[in-house]
């Protein structure tokens, strides 16, 4: 792989090639790992608003989710050599962003066993990190949510791992359960019944939104 | 019927949180996404390239390491450093007080340092330089661990002294501290006809002691084996050794060790070398 797919010095021909739009992601891989920098740029390009959407409500914490949708990209030109088109580049994408999400919410998890703060928490409160009021001002318009946006943020990031990843796939990345199950290398019959249980264990929390 | 109703809200139920899930409003990357992702694979580019990285399991391996030689190393000094494996000294003191008739020099039993004796009354030992010298072997000494007040009473022939040291004794108030056993002053002392040093040990005994099971043949005195984590094993005695001395004290069959002593250094014939072992260093 050539390690200047970033760089100025772009292939001209697979440049014209990308910029038709009509490349799968296998192919678009391919001339990533040939050189071409705009190969990878259209696959960045093409994934970096639903990674960093799926992050964003996965950890409930913006910043967060760009830091760790653009190590998940990182992580994917470093491996490009090793990648191999047997899967969907979405799932692959998916699941080094997943387990990024996992592992940052773990580190959460285990910095808030050693924070003061955790000892006045509700078990309610207990799968949500604690984060201070940002005042800055916004970095994109579509942040901005009403109430009901923010208690359901909320009833998601509050649910346990098992269950988030898979109802942030369905609902809101509307992937498909194959894929879903893919992405988490689990059956299908377990993915579905962790997306029913999270439904269920939403519904609970935003009864008062159901008609 | 009821089941099919019930069926029917849950699934209305799930399509109606699908719905609020998927009415949330959709996050979109910053705008210098691509410029800050560029500048983060260069830097990692760069430290790929450039840079040695350790693996993380080699570091933690490396300082496991460092801990275990630090731990072996405090260990070592420790069990050199004399606190392991002190020799014990070897002494008759199992009886205690034993007063001697012919001289008739008296020793009282040996009382706790910190034992308050009450001494008796000096003018029941009549003082001592008034006495010629050619009675003083007739002198009986009462000792108590108060050494200042250690009294060299006189007087008179041994049954008289005897006596008055009895006398003495029994009218003691003795306390002692809690733990440890006082000799009861009223009691008559055991008598016998040996005091320590005349109740020495043989060499055999003193090997024994070190973990040594020897034997005199043909004259010298060879250890058969050494006990498994005794102080001998560890100071480097083995089975074979021939002793020559302790103490630089000869060993012979004849030889006999001082009642109360320490080994220190053993002198072995090995291998037609003498060699010289300290013990307990």
């Amino acid at each position: 792989m050539a390690l200047d797919i970033m760089g100025p010095e772009a292939s001209e021909g697979l440049r014209t090639i990308v910029a038709d739009g009509k490349l799968s992601d296998h192919e678009l891989i391919e001339a990533a790992k040939n050189g071409d920098e705009d190969a990878f740029a259209e696959i960045v390009a093409r994934y970096r608003n639903p990674i960093t959407n799926f992050l964003y409500r996965f950890l409930n914490d913006y910043d967060e989710a760009v830091d760790l949708a653009q190590e998940t990209f990182v992580r994917v030109y470093f491996a490009m050599d090793r990648y191999h088109t047997q899967f969907a580049f979405s799932t692959y994408i998916y699941r080094i962003a997943t387990n990024l999400a996992i592992s940052e919410s773990r580190k959460r998890k285990r910095r808030k066993l050693l924070s003061l703060t955790g000892l006045f928490q509700t078990e309610d409160d207990s799968q949500v990190e604690f984060q201070p009021v940002d005042s800055r001002s916004l970095p994109d318009a579509d942040l901005i949510e009403d109430e009901q946006s923010q208690t359901i943020s909320r009833a998601i990031a509050a649910l346990p791992e098992k269950y988030r990843v898979p109802i942030i796939l369905r609902d809101v990345e509307g992937r498909s359960y194959d894929e879903i199950a893919a992405i988490m290398k689990l059956g299908l019959g377990t993915t579905k019944s962790r997306i029913s249980r999270a439904r269920a264990l939403l519904k609970e929390k935003l009864n008062h939104y159901l008609k | 019927m009821k089941d099919e109703m019930n069926t029917n809200f849950s699934a209305d139920a799930d399509d109606q949180i699908s719905g609020l899930i998927a009415g949330l409003p959709r996050v979109s990357a910053p705008a210098d996404f691509d410029l800050r992702l560029r500048g983060r694979i260069a830097r990692q580019r760069s430290a790929v390239n450039t840079g040695f990285r350790m693996p993380a399991a080699l570091t933690y391996a490396l300082g496991l390491g460092v801990v275990l030689v630090a731990f072996g190393l405090f260990g070592l000094a420790y069990i050199y450093s004399g606190k392991v494996g002190d020799v014990p000294e070897v002494t008759t003191a199992k009886t205690a007080p034993i007063i001697t008739t012919a001289p008739p020099t008296m020793t009282t039993p040996s009382l706790p340092p910190t034992s308050n004796t009450v001494v008796p009354p000096q003018s029941a030992l009549t003082a001592s330089s008034e006495m010629p010298a050619a009675r003083k072997p007739d002198t009986a000494t009462v000792q108590t661990h108060m050494a200042a007040n250690t009294v060299k009473a006189t007087a008179s022939p041994a049954p008289t002294v005897e006596a008055v040291a009895d006398a003495a004794l029994r009218t003691a108030k003795k306390i002692c501290p809690a733990g440890i056993p006082c000799a009861e002053p009223n009691s008559t002392p055991e008598m016998s006809a040996q005091s320590p040093v005349d109740n020495p040990h043989d060499a055999k005994e003193v090997l024994a002691v070190l973990g040594v099971n020897a034997a005199f043949a043909g004259g010298k005195m060879l250890i058969g084996s050494v006990n498994a984590g005794s102080i001998a094993e560890n100071a480097g005695l083995k089975a074979g050794d021939v002793v020559q001395s302790i103490n630089d004290q000869a060993v012979n069959e004849g030889a006999k060790f001082a009642g109360s002593f320490k080994a220190s250094v053993v002198r072995v014939l090995r291998e037609g070398k003498v060699i010289g072992i300290a013990i307990g260093k």
